[in-house]
């Protein structure tokens, strides 16, 4: 791994966490009415944060799965019983999302009876 | 946290608000139902599901460990490496950092419930945020289901028979841990689930700083 590329994924994971403690903005309408994550202290901190992001996006090397492929349990044979799962029912049908190929992708997007559902961890 | 590729807009995971961008304060409805347990209990409940299939072009990149590793949340190691561990600002000694806790978001209360905390036998049944829900967990499949537990207009309590299959004591209808009520005078009916999901405390206190946590009476 390219110094240039460690060095992307060390900003990547500790931008995540950053934003995963703070909530920039909070507000508008359809926001729930307890919004608890401290805002920003300064404009110029969000600001250069949501900047980096738009970088981090321009960079991704995560590859998000969507709409993948779906096989009969029966046919599962590479999952163990321990394995976890992300289980979903929408309109009785029922998909399983293995957790460690979530992992891997971060995030699958997919279509269940037309409704559009994003499977992330 | 993520992003959508129409917008570039960033969301959080853990409560699907998007806080950042042109989507600004739009939230994404959880899906009904979505739970996180074992293969095991998946399959023996949905014997019909469908499961995401092995994609050939990832199988195997030396780059990233390979596939399909057999790890996760749930592993028993905390999940966050240990040098990101100073870099988490917002915390609460009230659980260990990785404590697995069920996170519930009803009306305008939060709470969490402690995964090693759970009763093994009951449901538990209380009000939160005005509604009266009931908390179910399979210690097997450490999963968790969470629901309103009114249905055709009264609120069911329940219990677990002596094969610790969930019960209402009503009816004895037969429900399974997703909500569904698969046998007896119930059947068909499904339970309306919370909003809820499974997360290490940390991800769920700094995301709902108000939350409350489950304690037996």
């Amino acid at each position: 791994m390219g110094k240039f590329t460690r060095l992307l994924l060390w900003v990547l994971i500790l931008g995540g966490i950053a934003y995963g403690g703070y909530r920039l903005n909070t507000g508008g309408p359809e926001a729930p009415a307890s919004a608890t994550i401290p805002a920003p202290t300064t404009d110029e901190a969000r600001i250069g944060r949501f900047a980096a992001s738009q970088f981090l996006i321009e960079h991704d090397r995560f590859l998000a799965a969507t709409d993948p492929a779906m096989v009969p349990a029966a046919e599962a044979t590479w999952l163990q019983p321990s394995d976890e799962v992300l289980g979903v029912l929408v309109s009785g049908r029922a998909r399983a999302y293995p957790v460690p190929m979530i992992s891997y992708h971060h995030v699958v997007n997919d279509v269940i009876e037309g409704i559009p559902i994003a499977v992330t961890y | 946290m993520l992003y959508d590729h129409q917008t570039r807009s960033l969301w959080m995971h853990i409560t699907g608000e998007c806080f950042e961008g042109e989507l600004l304060g739009k939230v994404l409805r959880r899906a009904d139902t979505g739970r996180h347990t074992t293969w095991r209990d998946w399959r023996q409940l949905h014997p019909d599901t469908a499961v995401m299939a092995q994609d050939p072009r990832w199988l195997g990149r030396p780059a990233d460990r390979g596939y399909f590793p057999r790890e996760g949340a749930r592993s028993g190691d905390p999940f966050v490496p240990p040098q990101f561990v100073p870099t988490i600002q917002t915390r609460d000694p009230r659980l260990e950092l990785h404590d697995l806790v069920y996170g519930v978001r009803v009306g305008a209360e939060r709470r969490a419930y402690p995964l090693r905390r759970l009763p093994r036998a009951t449901p538990i049944e209380e009000d939160v945020g005005g509604v009266p829900v009931t908390i179910w967990f399979d210690e097997a499949a450490r999963s968790v289901g969470a629901f309103d537990r009114r249905v055709r207009g009264r609120a069911l309590a329940f219990e677990r028979d002596d094969e610790g299959a969930i019960r209402d004591r009503d009816t004895r209808s037969l429900w399974i841990l997703d909500g569904l009520c698969v046998e007896g005078a119930y059947q068909g009916e499904r339970l309306s689930p919370l909003d809820g999901l499974m997360s290490e405390w940390y991800g769920w206190y700094a995301t709902h700083t108000d939350t409350t946590i489950w304690q037996r009476y």
